[in-house]
């Protein structure tokens, strides 16, 4: 029974890292696409891939854990209130071509307290002095079951274990029937008497109590319980957990922290500052969501199980669509909630010229598989929506202050900064470099009420980047390195001298380093679930035909179980 | 960048040229005060405006009696007013995002969701306010007498003015694809006749005059940084496009523009004042013989914005302008000044 409470950890864990690396996915961030709801070719599916060892990991750090677990059981008229505890095997074994993981409990071990129905209808203890209720099985192998459709989780005996069908005396085995399917039935039934022979129920100590347990089938319905609370518990929380595989929220909640949301200067430096050129009240609009596939999305290998889900950018005006809620009149959040349970009930699945990626082995825990065109899709995206456009302003009374007197009106150079076209990600073998062509900045003087433009520069910038996560903070980073930014300026125009290029070029160069430096780390998403608890590590970064892979471990001397 | 140091530092040391003969004579309002931003001229001797400093007699949106001086306080709780506004006597502003309109000489707010206020057109009974607001969007608002709107439209692009010609409402609209002329429907307030005046980056600013039987719409081309014209008769529906002042890349001109008579070259002649936006001047060019000409007015200062004509005759042009700076030769440079020159016309 601790097994089963430990299995139940067990997934909840496998879900909690299931969810949170989905979710990392999401943050890639940015990473999304405008879907209209009914247009399939706009699917770009996001994938998670479970390795045993992940598996394997977890069930030997529960192992050690060795925690007594609750558990409750209804099984009129007897109520259990209890604990269980027991070791996983070590060794789980996947079940080709099905979602079945096999694996089996040892030392199982039972014990709570036992009540009864009372005229009311209320339990009540069976006897007031009573003590415990006690149970005990060494063995019980189990089929630990997914429902690819509904996503719900059931826990079978695997009745044709070889290792309980070996215990069975050979005479018994001799009189089985000699007809195939009935010779399997009978023998299902013998390790069936054969594992609730070797479940114990006690009271210790009150052996009139005993004679409740003697109703028929009590150790079968207690068995049966058992696995159904343990099953039901597993669902439960997959579901609660993940949504169904479906998950929303706005960009401005899930990085609260990121510049993009920064009232007032950026960055500021003496006479310079940075700040965003437009109001970004439009943008906090966006949410990013994921949901699964209704008829395809989960495919298990013999070596790993895969898991891809839909990710989008949901507008408002995108969710009005798929709604048909007037978003003048709807709260933002129920906006967003009626979306998610649009996307979850809609027969969205992969198209068909989606081919599921050809992905190496690899040694790692986990891997993240992202489209590279899904990634410049969502560039393409926050650039359309406005979110890259900086300006910078130069305080010229105070550069000049020396010419001017103290009376000097405020007077500004302004810089602003446009992407003419959506910034980039390459993907080199092992790493990321942003590369933003076709950058202009308009360059321009505030005097009065009025922006005097003065000249317009082209730019191409390019920074190396990687992915790193912050645990304590939750957070999955695009981390830039400052150090490799580099810019090139043209002055298609020719206004300006090629030393008055050499200065914007020094000012931007620095400028930039240093907001860079500042915020060398964007906070891309902020994860729901407590990284805290199992720490992920980002081994790697690949390049695999058109996806990107994260390799991924669990820092499970951190890990919180 | 270079052009704006070069035009604040010599206006700031004083290194401007000597002025001009053009100029007759040049005075200051109430320098003491921060004046002369949004400039709207009533008649020759008045003149629309706020003034941001000084005692609460003198301070908010103001008119100036420029012959005196006099200022007679209008709204007292104006004194960050801006995009002033004045049609058929009524006077239309905006204080931060909130539209208003002085009826018996008190603010009414009509709305408050507008970026800039654009143009305005004023019948009797009716004023159409034209706007821009901060979700980027353009809208025009339609008044009764009494400062309550009647209707609100939007509108496909960003409006500049608003005028009638061939006795019909005329739109300029500024578009990221160009400057566009449209007939406006004064009932439904549907946008007809459509005609693209010239495409690119042009029309931020804009003057509209009737010339005969011509329309005249000069305005800032600010890709090239030239003053362009536009002009064409009332039968026909295509324009004649040629530049003003300016010189591709290399200049800045024609912010604030403004038309005045030039009957010392001609009858139904005119011409043109308007800001040089990097060397911060004011700027005037007149049609000789067929030719633009064009003159720096040679005033020192970082000066010639919201120009506006208070009189013109054969001999003399009379401008009101507000200058960012204010040099002279003795005393200590001085800001935001309301400038009142008298140009001879030759």
């Amino acid at each position: 029974m601790a097994g089963i409470v430990q299995a139940s950890i067990a997934w909840e864990l496998w879900c909690d890292m299931h969810f949170r690396v989905l979710k990392l996915i999401a943050t890639l961030g940015f990473i999304s696409t405008h879907l209209s709801p009914l247009q399939a070719e706009a699917i770009y599916p996001l994938g998670l891939v479970i390795r045993p060892a992940f598996v394997q990991n977890l069930i030997d750090r529960l192992n050690n854990q060795n925690r007594p677990m609750p558990l409750r059981i209804e099984a009129d008229p007897v109520l259990f209130q209890g604990t269980f505890e027991g070791q996983w095997a070590s060794q789980w074994t996947e079940n080709s071509g099905r979602l079945i993981f096999l694996t089996e409990l040892k030392d199982l071990k039972l014990s709570g307290d036992l009540f009864t129905r009372a005229q009311k209808g209320e339990w009540l203890p069976l006897r007031a002095t009573y003590k415990s209720i006690t149970t005990s099985i060494d063995y019980l192998p189990i089929e630990v079951v997914v429902d690819p459709i509904t996503l719900e989780i059931h826990l079978n005996l695997r009745l044709n274990s070889p290792e309980l069908i070996r215990q069975i005396p050979a005479e018994a085995l001799a009189q089985l029937p000699q007809d195939k399917a009935r010779y399997q039935i009978e023998l299902e039934k013998l390790v069936l008497d054969l594992i609730l022979n070797k479940l114990e129920l006690g009271i210790n100590g009150f052996s009139e109590i005993n004679s409740l347990l003697h109703i028929p089938d009590a150790k079968q319905r207690v068995l049966q319980a058992i696995l159904k609370e343990g099953g039901s518990k597993l669902t439960s929380y997959f579901q609660e957990t993940i949504y169904g595989l479906g998950y929303g929220e706005y960009l401005s909640k899930s990085t609260p922290l990121s510049p993009l949301w920064k009232q007032g200067p950026l960055f500021q430096r003496d006479a310079l500052t940075l700040e965003l050129a437009e109001p970004t009240s439009r943008q906090r609009e966006i949410a990013f969501a994921f949901h699964r596939f209704k008829e395809s999305g989960i495919v298990a290998t013999t070596s790993q199980l895969e898991l891809y889900v839909n990710a989008l950018f949901l507008t408002h005006d995108l969710m009005q669509t798929i709604t048909g809620l007037n978003t003048d009149f709807t709260d933002p959040d129920t906006l967003l909630a009626q979306t998610l349970f649009k996307l979850k009930s809609m027969p969205a699945s992969f198209s068909p010229e989606w081919r599921r990626p050809q992905l190496a082995k690899s040694n790692a825990e986990l891997s993240v598989i992202i489209p590279k065109s899904l990634i410049n899709l969502a560039l393409t995206t926050v650039y359309k929506e406005g979110l890259l456009r900086f300006r910078t302003k130069l305080d010229l009374s105070r550069t000049t202050r020396k010419y001017l007197t103290n009376s000097a009106p405020e007077s500004l150079l302004v810089v602003n900064i446009n992407p003419n076209q959506a910034p980039t990600l390459d993907f080199d073998a092992d790493r990321l470099q942003l590369d933003v062509s076709n950058y202009s900045l308009d360059i321009g003087s505030y005097i009065e009420d009025r922006i005097i433009p003065q000249t317009s520069l082209t730019t191409r910038t390019n920074i190396s980047a990687e992915l790193a996560i912050d645990n304590s903070a939750q957070y999955l980073n695009l981390q830039l390195k400052p150090s490799t930014f580099q810019i090139d300026l043209q002055d298609p125009r020719g206004r300006i001298t090629d030393d008055e290029k050499a200065v914007y070029k020094e000012v931007s160069q620095n400028l930039w380093r240093e907001f860079l430096t500042t915020y060398s780390e964007l906070n891309l998403f902020k994860t729901v679930i407590n990284t805290e608890r199992a720490p992920i590590k980002v081994m790697t970064v690949r390049v695999s035909g058109e996806n990107v892979l994260l390799d991924m471990n669990v820092d499970w001397s951190k890990a919180k179980l | 960048m270079r052009f704006l140091f070069i035009a604040l530092l010599t206006g700031l040391t004083g290194c401007s040229t000597p002025s001009s003969h053009t100029v007759v004579k040049a005075n200051w309002v109430r320098s003491d005060l921060s004046i002369g931003e949004y400039l709207q001229a009533e008649n020759s001797r008045s003149l629309l405006t706020f003034v941001r400093d000084g005692p609460p007699s003198t301070r908010g949106l103001v008119r100036v009696f420029t012959d005196q001086p006099t200022i007679e306080v209008l709204d007292p709780n104006a004194a960050d007013g801006k995009d002033l506004h004045r049609s058929n006597s009524w006077i239309v502003y905006r204080k931060n995002s909130q539209g208003l309109v002085l009826i018996d000489q008190k603010p009414i707010a009509f709305s408050d969701f507008i970026e800039k206020i654009r143009a305005v057109y004023a019948s009797d009974d009716q004023i159409k306010v034209f706007v821009d607001t901060p979700d980027h969007k353009s809208a025009l608002i339609v008044l009764d007498s009494h400062g309550e709107i009647i209707r609100q439209t939007p509108l496909p692009d960003s409006p500049r003015a608003v005028f009638v010609f061939g006795e019909k409402t005329r739109l300029l609209s500024q578009s990221p694809s160009g400057l566009y002329l449209s007939t406006l429907n004064d009932k439904t307030d549907a946008l007809s006749e459509v005609t693209l005046i010239e495409a690119g980056d042009c029309g931020s600013y804009v003057a509209v005059d009737t010339v005969g039987s011509q329309l005249w719409i000069a305005y800032l081309d600010q890709e090239n940084g030239l003053l362009r014209l536009a002009t064409r008769d009332a039968n026909d529906s295509t324009f004649r496009l040629e530049t003003v002042d300016g010189t591709p890349n290399k200049t800045m001109r024609g912010m604030d523009i403004v038309f005045f008579r030039d009957e010392s070259l001609g009858k139904d002649l005119r011409g043109l004042a308007y800001l040089d936006a990097w060397a911060l001047k004011l700027r005037i060019a007149r049609l000789k013989n067929g030719q633009w000409r064009s003159e720096q007015i040679q005033i020192r200062g970082s000066l010639g914005f919201y120009s506006q004509v208070l009189e013109t005759s054969p001999q003399k042009l009379k401008l009101a302008f507000h200058s960012f700076r204010t040099e002279s030769e003795s005393l200590d440079p001085t800001f935001e000044d309301l400038g009142i020159v008298d140009i001879g016309l030759k």
